[in-house]
């Protein structure tokens, strides 16, 4: 401090109401010239001292948001200041542009970049601006159009390790009196199986369900919040929080085994296709089929795939066409149709099992 | 016998009688669901109360179920004491053979 400051004060403090108004009166000039140049503004008179200083916000700032590959990239650009100083920024995004709901916003933060990963977001976004974080300038939208993030590519996915979801049960089915037990077990019967939940595994109990009803089509799960088994109708069941799928099984239903039929459909006197006019039922494995032309010269054609479904054929892919068929040809199944008794369990990570009990030889 | 009962109850919401088999040793849980609920025809979707309920009898059942485990864990009992070999316990104390 100078020698004429400190003479000023001395005498203002002493009563000298002259030199009082010229210390003021620098004081107020020399606040007025700092104002301009940090664009700060004059403390409001209150009687609470703690109150800040008011700030005016800073000049609009600029920004850019892409979306790609499920997130979204946003890069501010601040606005050239007279004094270097800090700026912070909110910003905020939803899929209403009149930001009336759904809103999410972001940490107010100093950085310009920011990578928000939103796969398969439609939104828009929004951003203010303020020295202070309590006087902001407007929101200005960065388009006026929504922005999608894309989705994201499997590749950007690491590999497996927290998705990972698999177990070592085998879940099958015997024929128990008039109804089914479906069985549960890991190497063998009777013996715990593990449960591998992401990078995770754990140790499940065996089980055995009993009085499941001949012709369900069932899906077991664990529930891990109960630790108990279930058995359920459809797959989407077993998806419950905390509910482990851990195999699927059908019990087909009774009946007399019975062979499907099928018609061919020729064309231009080659088979191009086969129709099942009857699906059978009971059929525990792919079926012979014989294609022939009574009295004819048809010759050469073969069935191709079988789908079988829960015991019946649905369909038969045509094989070779072969020629010179007519409405005389004949397709005949057999085989196909055993008198199993005990279901099987599928391979690791395809649990399934099947049982087949022909109507009226129930085991007891 | 080492494997028993540990828990039984019936949850009347689900149709199902809940038993939890456990075996102290080894720690191994095995559980039986017996469904006393409704059926579904599986192809009309029409309910209707199980009609064999008279004909089940858990105790059996739960008893078929302890012997089966048993009869598995009873002979690596006897093969422990036969040959002196000491078992491993679940809590993961050895417990020495017995002579």
């Amino acid at each position: 401090m100078s020698s004429d400051v400190q003479a000023l004060i001395e005498s203002a403090v002493g009563g000298n109401k002259e030199d009082l108004r010229t210390l003021l009166t620098q004081f107020y000039d020399q606040n007025q010239m700092l104002n301009a140049a940090t664009g700060n503004s004059w403390l409001q008179p209150t009687n609470n001292n703690k109150q800040k200083a008011q700030t005016k916000p800073p000049a609009q700032a600029g920004i850019s948001v892409t979306g790609s590959n499920g997130s979204y990239q946003i890069q501010i650009t601040n606005p050239a200041q007279a004094v270097s100083a800090t700026i912070i920024h909110e910003i905020s995004y939803s899929p209403i542009k009149s930001f009336g709901g759904n809103v999410t916003t972001l940490p107010q933060s100093s950085s310009t970049s920011y990578t928000v990963p939103s796969p398969g977001a439609t939104v828009y976004f929004r951003f203010r601006s303020s020295f202070d974080g309590v006087t902001w300038n407007n929101y200005t939208l960065a388009s006026t159009s929504t922005i999608s993030s894309g989705l994201q590519s499997s590749a950007s996915v690491e590999p497996n390790v927290p998705l990972n979801q698999t177990n070592y049960a085998t879940v099958d089915s015997v024929a128990s009196g008039s109804a089914a037990n479906v069985r549960v077990y890991g190497s063998s019967l009777y013996k715990q199986y593990n449960a591998v939940r992401g990078q995770n595994s754990y140790i499940r109990p065996s089980a055995t369900l009993i009085n499941v009803p001949l012709g369900s089509n069932g899906y077991v799960a664990y529930d891990t919040n109960k630790n108990r088994f279930r058995f359920q109708q459809d797959l989407p069941s077993t998806f419950p929080d905390g509910w482990e799928p851990v195999g699927s099984v059908s019990v087909v239903e009774g009946g007399i085994p019975s062979l499907p039929t099928i018609d061919p459909i020729i064309s231009g006197g080659g088979i191009v296709g086969y129709n099942v006019t009857n699906q059978g039922n009971g059929i525990t494995g792919p079926l012979t089929i014989i294609i022939t032309d009574p009295g004819g010269p048809g010759t050469g054609a073969t069935a191709g795939q079988q789908t079988i479904v829960n015991g019946k054929l649905i369909s038969v892919a045509p094989g070779n066409a072969g020629s010179l068929y007519d409405s005389h040809t004949v397709v005949t199944a057999s085989g196909g149709v055993g008198t199993g008794s005990t279901g099987g369990g599928g391979s690791i990570g395809q649990n399934s099992g099947r049982l087949y009990v022909p109507r009226g030889v129930l085991p007891t | 016998m080492s494997w028993r009962k540990a828990e039984e109850f019936l949850d009347k919401k689900t149709g199902e009688h809940c038993i939890r088999l456990h075996e102290p040793d080894t720690d191994a849980e095995h559980h039986v669901v017996i469904h006393v609920g409704h059926d579904a025809c599986p192809h009309c979707g029409h309910v209707r109360p199980k009609n064999n309920l008279d004909e089940l009898d858990p105790k059996a059942l739960i008893a078929d179920e302890l012997d089966a485990l048993e009869q598995s864990h009873a002979q690596a009992h006897s093969y422990a004491q036969k040959h002196s070999v000491p078992v491993l316990h679940s809590s993961g104390k050895i417990i020495p053979a017995r002579r």
